[in-house]
């Protein structure tokens, strides 16, 4: 048996979207609390992007991201 | 077959290939703009895969000591200011031979315990089983990306860091734990201290997976563990200067250890010409890591010996080649002696035959101008005449297997020092006694 092994497109555009809506956040978020869920999750994001061979140009990095915030 | 990640483990293989390509390309322009030292190493220009092999050159792990003895602690070798780091790691450094120092972003560890992940999934691991970590939860890498992995896939885990074995032992019959991430040498102690407390693995346990990494074991040594815990050993392993999981063992070929490709290229080059080696040749594994973002890797000579095969000798649908046997071993763990290349899975190999022997040391002195192995093995109900008997026997062992007969000798039960990390069973003492 194999289980399901890829995104519809629509799962994939959305999952996109999402990525891009929470690094909109991160670049104005000034919640500590809010900007480090969202770091965390932006993370995760891109690690399943990048997975599924979704080409993003940038080296990810949120602004503010380990220079403290 | 079940994939964690079905788009990336069954991709076609041209597909793949060209995935890798971009992903390498953008890896390059990354490493020239903002590291110094890859600044200095890669040259512009490189437009396709042969051309990268040709003009880049390997990368030794002096190299990467020497950028970092310059600007501790890093050196000049990171691609983003380590202010990114989430975390900390090195290599266990020993006196005279520092340790190589790394820092991982925060997508760079998701990333790490994805690839656990992978390796993990195909093993069997699913939510819900409960997993136990034996390790040491310090500054070496070591199983941390597992811990974080088993999280990540909803299993309980127990991080079983610093405790003694008879403990763990205890924790693994008490919460029947299902999965277990260990170390073949220590996977070996537990048997030893399950047998001492008169409990029995495989009845009283109930271990299902076993992850044992790390360091290179003899099959004799994967055996003596599946039968003492009842439990499928996969092998699987990762290093600290690329970060992540590089390859495990399918379940559906045993030996089998596929490279996570899309994360990783490996080339396999011959030890000495270091000119690339076909399918099914041994040669050394040289690392370029296309994911990390911290820390870059390319063509990192390993000196881990290897025989890479094509993923179509599988059949497990994975895409990804795998290396047949994983590490076979250390190319600088060789030694020569008397003309004879000696490797610690060599002597492991020929000790683990004896049931009597519950742990050893090896060491290669200089004996009266003569090269020659000492083994001290502790055998605990070995007394009298049947002391001698067995330490000749061993040595005739290692005269018909290795060619080399040692000096043997018995020692008390439990006076060896035993690891939870990386055996070093092979002492080369020849240079002490020279100087
Ligand atoms: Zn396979």
């Amino acid at each position: 048996m194999t289980n399901d092994s890829s995104l519809t497109p629509e799962q994939r555009d959305r999952l996109l979207e999402s990525y891009r809506t929470l690094v909109d956040l991160a670049g104005t978020c000034r919640v500590p609390a809010v900007f480090a869920a969202l770091r965390g999750a932006l993370a995760e994001l891109r690690v399943a992007l990048d997975g599924q061979g979704v080409e993003l140009d940038d080296y990810y990095r949120p602004v503010g991201a380990g220079a403290g915030n | 077959m079940e994939y964690w990640n079905g788009r990336a483990e069954t991709m076609p293989r041209e597909e793949l290939e060209r995935w890798q390509w971009r992903r390498l390309r953008r890896a390059l322009d990354h490493a020239r703009e903002n590291s110094p030292f890859w600044a200095e190493r890669i040259p512009d220009g490189i437009t396709s895969m042969a051309a990268y092999t040709e003009k880049v050159p390997l990368l030794y792990k002096a190299d990467l000591l020497a950028s970092q003895r310059a600007a501790p602690p890093y050196g000049t070798w990171p691609s983003l200011d380590p202010a990114y780091g989430v975390r900390h790691h090195q290599t266990s450094g020993t006196s005279g031979n520092p340790p190589v120092r790394t820092f991982d972003t925060e997508r760079d560890w998701k990333w790490i315990s994805d690839t656990f992940c992978t390796a993990l999934y195909a093993n069997g691991v699913r939510s819900q089983h409960k997993a136990l970590v034996a390790f040491g939860y310090g500054l070496f890498a070591g199983f941390w990306g597992m811990h974080y992995a088993l999280e990540r896939m909803g299993c309980t885990v127990v991080p079983a860091g610093g405790l003694d074995s008879k403990t763990v032992v205890r924790l693994l019959v008490d919460y029947q734990i299902e999965v277990l991430g260990l170390t073949p040498s220590y996977a070996m102690r537990l048997i030893e201290t399950a047998a001492e407390m008169g409990v029995d693995l495989a009845r009283d346990a109930n271990v299902k997976v076993m992850l044992a990494g790390a360091e290179p074991r003899s099959d004799f040594t994967t055996r003596t563990i599946e039968q003492a815990f009842g439990a499928r050993v996969f092998n699987a392993a990762g290093t600290t200067e690329f970060g992540a999981v590089f390859m495990f063992e399918c379940p559906t070929r045993r030996g089998a250890c596929h490279i996570n490709e899309p994360t990783v290229i490996e080339e396999v080059l011959h030890p000495e010409t270091k000119e690339p080696v076909g399918y099914g040749e041994e040669g050394v594994r040289v690392t370029t890591g296309l994911y990390r973002e911290g820390m870059q890797l390319f063509r990192h000579w390993t000196e881990d010996i290897v025989v890479k095969r094509p993923y179509t000798d599988c059949g497990c649908g994975r895409t990804w080649d795998f290396l047949d046997g994983g590490i076979l071993r250390r190319y600088d763990d060789m030694r020569k002696i008397r003309g004879v290349s000696v490797t610690p899975v060599m002597i492991e190999d020929v000790l683990r035959g004896f049931t009597e022997v519950s742990e050893f040391r090896s060491s290669i002195r200089t004996v009266r101008g003569l090269d020659t192995i000492h083994v001290q093995a502790e055998a605990s109900d070995i007394t009298g005449e049947a002391a001698p008997e067995l330490c000749a026997r061993i040595a005739e062992e290692f005269k018909r297997e290795i060619g080399i007969r040692p000096q043997v000798e018995l020692v008390l039960a439990g006076s060896l020092p035993r690891t939870k990390w990386k055996a070093a069973r092979l002492h080369d003492e020849r240079q002490l006694a020279h100087a």
